[in-house]
């Protein structure tokens, strides 16, 4: 987890202008490096609209956490009862500090 | 508006590259000889052969052009009624015992095209018109909240008043406003073609589900009924959805308007609008199909004289093909149809219909019928409630879920659920909740006795003791007053 701003300002480093996808595509390779099994969406936010447009999830869940990373991106975790409620916190935190740095599409 | 500055707003509506960039080697997905020869090849299916096709829908794939032809051709009435039968089943496979209920609301009527079955085109100067203020919208939409509604159809018409500008802000007035328990919760636009960077703006207020109806599919026809307008350029209508899909709007919806041309062509037309969108974007085709049937206008002889008019029958039929062919899309079956109609064809396979319907603008603040200001005449006048408790007599719980799209349930994500047959899971526990709102807010005495089993049923239905004690425990606070609780 300490590894995830570290490696996400290398990335950036090693791609420069590159295009929002992309970035949600590392943060999203990251966390199943992380946390293999993690099942992910991430959308983007249009007003009450929640664009789904990346993930792993192909399955109906019951008890996704639903989390905003910044006003442009949100993330669903549809299992996270695999992280418990203080690992979830501690990387919904991390992952809000790195997409400050995330483009805006 | 002077008519100069309407003109030089014309001339830049259509962008001639947004067109070109998705056809397929300069050719448009719809290719009239094609969709002849395929009617024509299935002219005379096999018995052995429908049954085939049916038992492929209810694994929920959907058919090939040349399957749909050949159910389109069946004259065998035994094979029909287990075509009807399937359809229900689909639909219950997919979406359960729930019918999604929605409210269209016309803003402007407006408009510089000359379809010539419109009441609102614009040789018709027997049309009062009118654009809704934002004051005006909110009271309407106050109206539409205090009956019970939270997802809405917003209709304009073409024109520079009713542009992408106001569109936007309209869906912005329908966002914010509130009344009471209530607010809309899912705005969907019918509207006319935009451009990507349009279609970006609409995105980015939150729009739901962006309609286009091509009308027909049939180009000569289309031609000839789109006489004058931005209307009348046939592929601009037809990629529509495409430039909407790539500017982000994830859920569309398309549609034609039976009873302009040949029925058959027309369900053939949608099949290959469906799989030309799959084919472009990933698996995702549209959110939902519309079948509206042309009905009478003030001032439009053409209705009269229509030879393409669709019986009753017909109309059952061509909306059991659609549900077959396309398992896993939404299907909206309109108040254009009367109660009895509605009762019956939503049995073959419909998941959305309108209730409490006014088209005419300004009808609902101010509780009048005027056909001057509709575009067409409504077959169906029940209210909210009254449709609501019929729904409940059939069996079906009205929904007014909106989760779906506010949770990232969109795009291919939906429809990977959707053709799994998985939706329900999710859809339904929402139905039960919303439809607890409804009955606690809005309902009469009369609704709210006849119709409140509904719950118990399908709470006890639910498949999972988890989600059905989670189901029960959000039903207890909205009890205690808590609303817009969703999984």
């Amino acid at each position: 987890m300490k590894n995830l701003q570290i490696n996400y300002a290398f990335w950036c480093e090693q791609h420069p202008q590159s295009p929002a996808e992309e970035h949600i595509a590392f943060f999203h390779q990251e966390l199943l490096q992380l946390y293999p099994g993690l099942l992910l969406r991430w959308a983007k936010i249009f007003g009450s609209r929640w664009a789904y447009f990346y993930g792993n999830s192909r399955e109906v869940a019951l008890n996704t956490v639903k989390t905003t990373l910044k006003p442009e991106y949100g993330i669903c975790i549809d299992n996270p009862d695999m992280l418990g409620t203080i690992e979830l916190e501690r990387l919904v935190i991390k992952l809000k500090e790195c997409f400050i740095n995330v483009p805006v599409f | 508006m002077e008519a100069v500055s309407v003109k030089k707003w014309m001339d830049n509506v259509i962008k001639p590259e947004e067109v070109e960039k998705f056809r397929k080697n300069g050719k448009d997905f719809i290719n009239e000889t094609s969709i002849q020869e395929k009617l024509m090849a299935n002219k005379q299916p096999e018995k052995q052969r429908i049954r085939e096709i049916i038992a492929k829908a209810l694994e929920l794939n959907r058919l090939n052009p040349d399957e749909t032809a050949a159910l389109l051709n069946c004259t065998d009435e035994e094979l029909w009624q287990e075509m009807y039968a399937a359809g229900l089943k689909i639909k219950q496979k997919v979406y359960g015992r729930r019918i999604v209920t929605f409210a269209p609301l016309y803003i402007s009527n407006y408009c510089v095209n000359n379809c010539v079955y419109c009441g609102y085109r614009i040789g018709n100067q027997e049309t009062t018109r009118k654009r809704m203020s934002m004051e005006e919208l909110a009271a309407e939409i106050k109206a539409l909240i205090s009956k019970g509604h939270k997802r809405l159809i917003m209709v304009y018409g073409e024109h520079p008043q009713s542009d992408v500008h106001y569109i936007a802000e309209t869906l912005q007035v329908a966002y914010s406003t509130k009344e009471g328990n209530g607010e809309i919760r899912r705005a969907n636009v019918n509207a006319a073609p935009l451009a990507i960077d349009d279609y970006k703006i609409l995105r980015d207020v939150g729009i739901g589900t962006f309609q286009v109806f091509q009308e027909t599919y049939h180009r000569p026809t289309y031609q000839r009924l789109h006489p004058s307008g931005l209307k009348a350029d046939y592929a601009w209508r037809l990629y529509s959805l495409h430039r909407a899909m790539e500017a982000g709007v994830d859920d569309v919806g398309i549609g034609a308007l039976f009873g302009l041309y040949d029925w058959k062509y027309d369900v053939m037309g949608l099949l290959m609008h469906t799989i030309d969108l799959e084919e472009r974007f990933g698996g995702v085709g549209p959110h939902t199909i519309s079948f509206p049937r042309l009905q009478p206008a003030v001032n439009t002889p053409f209705v009269e004289e229509d030879p393409y008019l669709v019986r009753d029958d017909i109309f059952k039929k061509l909306v059991t093909v659609i549900r077959l062919s396309v398992p896993y899309t939404g299907m909206i079956l309109t108040a254009r149809e009367n109660a009895a109609i509605r009762n019956d064809v939503i049995n073959v396979g419909c998941t959305q219909i309108d209730a409490g319907s006014n088209i005419g603008i300004g009808g609902y603040s101010e509780e009048t019928l005027d056909y001057n200001r509709q575009q067409f005449i409504l077959g169906d006048n029940r209210s909210l409630d009254e449709a609501i408790r019929d729904m409940a007599k059939l069996g079906y719980i009205t929904s007014f879920c909106t989760a779906g799209y506010r949770c990232g349930r969109t795009g291919n994500y939906f429809m990977e659920i959707a053709q799994k047959g998985k939706v329900h899971n999710l859809c339904m526990p929402n139905a039960i909740l919303t439809f607890k709102e409804y009955l606690l807010d809005y309902a009469s005495d009369e609704t709210r006795n006849e119709a409140e089993f509904l719950i118990e049923q399908e709470l006890a239905a639910l498949p999972s003791e988890q989600v059905r004690k989670s189901v029960s425990e959000m039903l207890n606070r909205i009890e205690n007053g808590a609303r817009d609780l969703f999984l």
